[in-house]
């Protein structure tokens, strides 16, 4: 039919929609990075520069590990920046002084074996950074057991051994209060982006403000724990949520999209479940912290949550209340009938 | 939110683009040579009963009804038939027969069949004027109108809904139809309110049309029937047009999966119908051209009445040429429409837009599980799972997601991060499915 109109130009035809969204998987990711250098401030200003160094042999060795996976499964390469966020949580749930050489190792762990071996993003089942951290504790006991105190001044390299709130030695001097504003500010020992619940804080309402996360995962595990410890006796549920892991675990960590239910309610009962498991590790199990096995664990239910909670669809309804569905057809039509009979004699009254 | 309010739906905000919004209707110049297909419907393809070589007027039916669920097609020019082809549908992509008219350019009429007395009409002669004038529903479906007014009888419609959501990004040819055509429009709609019984409607418009709710308001006010037509301003929420989340979002009731609204006593009908059954009625004209927005890579954008069977390339002309780089044409809006293969594509009765755009698709990555598709979809569905399952050709469990509730609007495609094209991966599951079922 064309051949009277020459038409030389060849036009793309591709499915609809031909609109899209401005946000990508990179922007994703690079917010996740922006929203982590609170965290990283943290751990400077309480840990030294020493932090900057595990930091970036992490990100780096996250890097360099990724592209050798992918060479190795013949897959192309891609900067989508995901690497680079496993790369600085897992050195933030490190302790600050741990050797670099377990870094490395440990970053190499997280991308080659939890993430590429099970088929790269997307496909993973754990958090690569936690199930990375789970593996030095394991194979290096010791060094994820030295905890030291705040450092007084940013260059220093000191390294004083010190309790965690959690751990079994830690008591605090002063008065309650002081001591929730010393945890809320991040001023204890602990791992080196974990101890400032305030700058978490910060990094995740940026993540919820920018759409990037929901609010669910955070606030119901987050009020889980303090819920739970607010009624088991003899508990402080104030330094339950603030003291230990749970603020980073709880924005950065169970908020991992390919990690965390997909659905609303598969996410509150994740939540939950996880919120549950760090209150019975902490209190009754054999470990000081429980964030870190809370999530892996539900990490594992996550298949079978996300394969029996569906969301249900538009005009779905279930067999014994087709019932009741009709019955409310009914009532509606009779409103509608008692309408019509007022609206009659107005039009009939208009009319005259 | 859904436990607060029965009436919400999920969906997606793509910015607007209305740019011709302020824009009157044009008439754009009588087309030099119209090509016709006869599966411009949803339903059996209409039967030419015109041949090679035989002269047309303007209006002259020229195939009929194929089928109870069809609509005669008329010319649309004054001319010749120079041949019958065949050729590749815009909107399905299957191969069907076209009619192609050599205009003469004198645009003469045949005479029309305008009945004398309105109020007299039975049901009856109305809903044979609609079908004689090939009627289809003009909001991009193109369902024949006269099988929509005649619900079966065990089917009681007790409420109207006008759709003047417009929700697609760009298009504003319903928009501008209510601020020019409103008094048509309201007319048609008492046609239908006849035709069914019915004594309720609504009309639905989105919030960002503010001009086109007040001019509806003002109009069903003066009419007798303002009891009982309501003007409802709806938030700006795509897919706010789409059948199922329109009904949804005004009356709170949904739709069985798999039924359709008449299953809930409704029936939804698009402004540009009811203008066409009052030309129809009131004129005794028959469906031959429509508003189309042209719009996007396009020198001047504008909502222009245009015959169909006219060649995209002319209307784009007509509005200054299209942009050097553009090399995208859609017929329809940018969510739903459906990319063309070339300029030359003849409009039909559903092309409610020509948008030119550079093309803009970026490569598909991993699934991220981050869920936007599942909080996006209207229906409720997990799009995610299709893509899944159709990659490893497990389509039967493709049901299990009901995968045939899909309405394929896209916001599940428009908001993926990973750029995944998941309707792509939808209608490639449907299909197959649908070979399976009929094997
Ligand atoms: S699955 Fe279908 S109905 Fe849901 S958002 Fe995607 S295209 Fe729309
Ligand atoms: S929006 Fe895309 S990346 Fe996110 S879950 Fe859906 S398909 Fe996966």
């Amino acid at each position: 039919m064309a051949e009277e109109t020459v038409d030389q130009k060849r036009l793309v035809v591709s499915t609809s929609p031909h609109m899209h969204d401005k946000k990508n998987t990179e922007k994703i990711m690079y917010i996740v990075c922006l929203a982590l250098l609170l965290p990283i401030i943290g751990g400077v200003y309480f840990f030294g520069i020493y932090t900057i160094l595990v930091v970036l042999v992490s990100v780096i060795t996250a890097i360099i590990t990724e592209f050798l996976a992918k060479r190795l499964r013949k897959r192309e390469f891609m900067m989508d920046g995901s690497t680079i966020v496993t790369g600085i949580l897992f050195a933030l749930v490190l302790p600050p002084r741990i050797p670099l050489w377990a870094v490395i190792i440990g970053a190499a762990f997280c991308i080659a074996i939890v993430k590429e071996a099970f088929g790269g993003l997307g496909y993973n089942i754990f958090n690569p950074a936690l199930a990375g951290r789970a593996f030095i504790t394991v194979s290096f006991a010791s060094l994820m057991t030295s905890w030291i105190a705040p450092v007084t001044s940013i260059m220093s390299l000191d390294s004083i051994t010190s309790a965690t709130p959690l751990g079994e030695g830690f008591s605090y001097a002063g008065s309650t209060s002081d001591m929730y504003i010393e945890l809320l500010f991040g001023n204890v020992g602990g791992c080196i982006g974990e101890t400032s619940a305030l700058l978490i804080l910060l990094g995740g309402l940026l993540l919820i403000g920018t759409g990037v996360i929901k609010w669910r995962i955070p606030t119901i595990y987050i009020g889980t724990v303090f819920l739970l410890t607010w009624i088991i006796p003899g508990q402080d549920p104030v330094f339950h949520i603030l003291a230990g892991g749970l603020f980073l675990g709880a924005f950065f960590m169970a908020t991992d999209y390919v990690t965390c239910p997909m659905t609303a309610k598969g996410q509150y009962i994740f939540a939950f479940g996880a919120g549950l498991l760090v209150v019975l590790i902490r209190i009754y199990g054999s470990m000081p912290e429980g964030v870190a096995f809370s999530i892996l664990l539900m990490n594992a239910f996550t298949p079978l949550i996300d394969r029996h909670i569906k969301p249900k669809p538009y005009g779905f309804i279930p067999p014994e209340k087709k019932s009741k569905f009709l019955l409310k057809k009914i009532t509606k039509t009779a409103d509608v009938t008692d309408n019509s009979d007022q609206s009659d004699t107005n039009k009939k009254e208009g009319k005259k | 939110m859904s436990l607060f309010n029965n009436k919400q739906s999920h969906g997606v905000h793509p910015p607007g683009n209305k740019i011709t919004a302020n824009k009157k209707i044009e008439r754009a110049p009588l087309p030099k040579k119209v090509i016709l297909p006869l599966s411009q419907h949803i339903g059996a393809p209409s039967k030419a009963i015109v041949k090679k070589g035989d002269e047309v007027k303007v209006g002259q039916k020229i195939a009929e009804a194929g089928g109870f669920v069809s609509a005669p097609i008329h010319s649309t020019v004054s001319g010749k038939v120079s041949k019958i082809i065949e050729m590749i549908s815009s909107v399905t992509s299957n191969v069907g027969n076209a009619i192609v008219i050599d205009a003469d350019g004198k645009d003469d009429w045949v005479k029309l069949n305008k009945p004398s007395k309105i109020d007299k009409l039975s049901k009856k002669e109305i809903l044979d004027q609609i079908k004689d004038a090939g009627i289809v529903g003009l909001g991009g479906a193109t369902f024949p109108t006269h099988v929509k007014l005649q619900p079966p009888p065990d089917k009681k419609i007790d409420t109207i809904i006008i759709n003047g959501c417009e929700c697609e990004p760009y298009i504003t040819s319903d928009h501008r139809l209510m601020l020019e055509y409103g008094e048509g429009i309201l007319k048609g709609l008492e046609i239908m309110m006849n035709v069914l019984s019915c004594n309720k409607a609504y009309i639905g418009i989105e919030s960002n049309k503010p001009d086109a709710i007040e001019n509806m308001k003002k109009i069903v006010s003066e009419s007798n029937n303002s009891n009982e037509i309501i003007v409802e301003s709806l938030p700006a929420q795509y897919p706010m047009g789409a059948e199922k989340t329109l009904l949804k979002k005004i009356l709170g009731l949904e739709v069985p999966i798999g039924g359709l609204p008449m299953d809930v006593g409704v029936v939804v009908q698009n402004v540009g119908t009811l203008k066409a059954i009052y030309d129809a009625i009131y004129e005794g004209i028959p469906l031959i051209e429509r508003v189309v927005t042209v719009s996007g890579a396009v020198k001047e954008p504008k909502n222009v009445i245009s015959r169909f069977g006219t060649p995209a390339s002319e209307i784009i002309d007509y509005c200054g040429g299209s942009a050097s780089n553009a090399d995208v044409m859609i017929f329809g809006g940018p969510m739903m429409g459906i990319a063309q293969t070339s300029f030359e594509t003849p409009t039909t009765k559903g092309t409610n837009s020509i948008l030119i755009k550079k093309n803009t698709k970026e490569i598909e990555n991993n699934c991220i599980r981050c869920g936007t598709c599942v909080e996006n979809c209207p229906m409720n569905l997990m799009p995610l799972m299709y893509v899944a399952y159709v990659k490893k050709s497990m389509y039967d469990d493709l049901k299990d997601y009901w995968i045939d509730n899909c309405v394929e609007c896209g916001s599940c495609a428009y908001g993926c991060p990973a750029n995944i094209p998941l309707v792509q991966y939808i209608k490639v599951g449907k299909a197959e499915l649908k070979k399976r079922g009929d094997n």
